[in-house]
């Protein structure tokens, strides 16, 4: 089985893996249904059409300008789903790298780029992401920048840390006892074993940043030509008062997004941690192959007993 | 001349001096061990050796192997040595492999990274190592992560990654406190013998405990250390037999006395 499926199956093997699953499933069916079909244009109003009730043409029924809102939910997921993504990997690639650096270099430079996050750290991601969008409009591309450099400045620390952490290991001295190169220490004993850290530490990212673009075009400050959850919000929470029921559309796809994230962040923790994937237990009943029991070992003989 | 040379080796944090002027030297083949109780600086003055020295230590000093001064180098150059001719066996097999590695990889490390090995020599020559160290159906193990093993059969790892590129010396710390005293003795025997079966030159092994029992086991020749010093030095028979120093006949009585009880 190849690397990539033996994982999936052991995301599966989770509850929280396999609601994570299920819950990004409906956001990627949307966006590839969004791709395919949408059934109006979810930014022109229609006079006349106002509040309409959910119906066989709109099954969302529609807002207080006739636009139709199951069309804004599945085009406004391409939105979320993109911010996720490319903020989760903009704040891990600052992060890890920050982070492991801060930690392995030498006391003084590893100090100092400490503080220098820190720093990083004090300055709120959101007036981060106000200037950036003032500066460079509010493209996709620079939310997805902002929300990723403000998260990975807190992601750098959390993992300087649990680099440090590894780094006391005896592993890590064992390994420098047979000559192994920091660089190659780094990929095969410190970047899997703070993995755990960073994959849960990555999927709330996610989720924040699919929250923070929708806080964002909610206060209106992404562009206006672009259908998305939070926009959705924006103009239904002038109505909310005389018409409340079609906010929980664009809210409950948040929550669905985030939630999803968070969820198979969990899952993937521990599909790739081999002694969560399999304890003690299961592994003498599902792979005896792997049991290594000499005759001659009585401890080792005594735990293979309640079988 | 010998192997390794240690002369006037020296550490501290600070100015807290933690190895004091520490001096012996070891031949091609020999066997010393040193004796002391925790923080008697026996681990140190291993790790000071091979240059793994916390890093806010000070260490002076010299350290001769193989005709060549170790202390000061570069940790690039000694990266060449550790694994290679100098290597070492950990006090607690438990923490001492990666736990998300699987153990025949890490078998490999050392002959892909000294020998220049490719993946998959690598992974034979590591099943063939496990094989050598008394591991049972070695092409299996070595798929195994390290939770799956127990301890003796970890700390068997642990040997066969140090033994992997046939050094010239092995450096023993503790290598069997940690292990239930029925896998003791097993792994001691493994230790002993492929120390003396090596190709050629058998390895010179420099044995680290507390354990006064285990010495004439492994060792011909044994260093008692107390508080960073050396306080007393021969062979193991004349020592056994007739310790000079208070130290080391109160180390042997207390030996004696739990072998009574």
């Amino acid at each position: 089985m190849s690397p990539v499926l033996r994982i999936l199956r052991d995301i599966l093997r989770s509850p929280s893996g396999r609601a994570g699953v299920a819950l990004l499933a409906i956001v990627v069916v949307a966006v590839v249904v969004s791709y395919l079909w949408i059934p109006y244009d979810p930014l022109r109003p229609v006079p006349g059409d106002d509040f309409l009730g959910i119906s066989r043409d709109h099954l969302f029924g529609t807002d207080a300008s006739g636009r139709d809102l199951f069309s804004g939910v599945i085009a406004g997921a391409r939105v979320s789903l993109l911010v996720g993504v490319t903020s989760a990997l903009v704040a891990g690639a600052i992060g890890t790298l920050l982070g492991v650096l801060s930690a392995i270099t030498p006391r003084a430079v590893g100090e100092s780029v400490a503080y220098v996050i820190d720093v990083l750290i004090a300055l709120p991601t959101i007036v981060l992401a106000l200037v950036l969008l003032g500066l460079f409009g509010g493209s996709l591309f620079t939310v997805s920048l902002a929300i990723g450099f403000g998260s990975g400045t807190l992601l750098a620390r959390v993992l300087r840390a649990e680099t440090k952490r590894v780094l006391s290991h005896d592993y890590i001295t064992a390994a420098a006892a047979s000559g192994t190169s920091t660089l190659r220490t780094v990929f095969r004993h410190i970047l899997p074993n703070i993995a755990p850290i960073a994959i849960v530490q990555l999927s709330l990212i996610a989720g924040l940043a699919i929250i923070a673009e929708a806080s964002l075009s909610l206060l209106g400050l992404t562009s206006l030509s672009r259908p998305s959850w939070g926009r959705m919000l924006r103009e239904l929470q002038a109505t909310l008062s005389a018409n409340p029921g079609p906010i929980a559309y664009p809210g409950g796809a948040l929550v669905i997004a985030v939630l999803g994230f968070n969820l198979l962040g969990d899952g993937l923790r521990d599909a790739l941690d081999p002694r969560l994937r399999t304890n003690r237990g299961a592994l003498l009943s599902e792979r005896p192959d792997l049991v290594v029991v000499p005759a001659d070992d009585p401890i080792a003989a005594d735990r293979e007993a309640p079988r | 001349m010998s192997l390794l040379e240690v002369r006037g080796l020296t550490v501290a944090f600070g100015d807290q001096v933690v190895v004091d002027n520490v001096s012996f030297s070891l031949d091609g083949g020999g066997r010393m061990a040193i004796i002391g109780e925790s923080g008697s600086g026996k681990t140190l003055t291993a790790l000071s050796v091979i240059g793994l020295a916390p890093e806010t230590a000070t260490v002076t000093g010299s350290v001769v192997f193989g005709g060549e001064e170790l202390l000061g180098r570069a940790d690039r150059a000694l990266s060449k040595v550790r694994g290679e001719d100098i290597a070492m066996v950990f006090q607690n097999p438990q923490t001492s492999l990666n736990p998300l590695m699987r153990v025949g990889k890490q078998v490999a490390e050392p002959l892909r990274r000294h020998h220049g090995m490719d993946r998959r020599a690598a992974l034979a020559a590591a099943v063939e190592l496990c094989g050598r160290v008394g591991l049972p159906d070695p092409a299996r193990t070595v798929r195994a992560f390290p939770h799956q093993l127990s301890g003796g059969q970890r700390q068997r790892i642990g040997i066969a990654i140090a033994l992997a590129c046939q050094p010239a010396m092995l450096i023993a710390d503790e290598p069997t406190t940690a292990l239930d005293v029925t896998v003791q003795a097993e792994v001691l025997a493994v230790l002993a013998e492929l120390v003396a079966a090596g190709d050629g030159a058998s390895t010179a092994l420099l044995f680290i405990t507390h354990d006064v029992a285990l010495v004439p086991a492994v060792a011909d020749h044994l260093l008692v250390m107390r508080s960073g010093a050396i306080v007393e030095s021969g062979p193991v028979a004349a020592l056994v037999d007739d310790p000079q120093h208070d130290y080391t006949k109160q180390l042997l009585a207390a030996a004696r006395k739990t072998a009574l009880r």
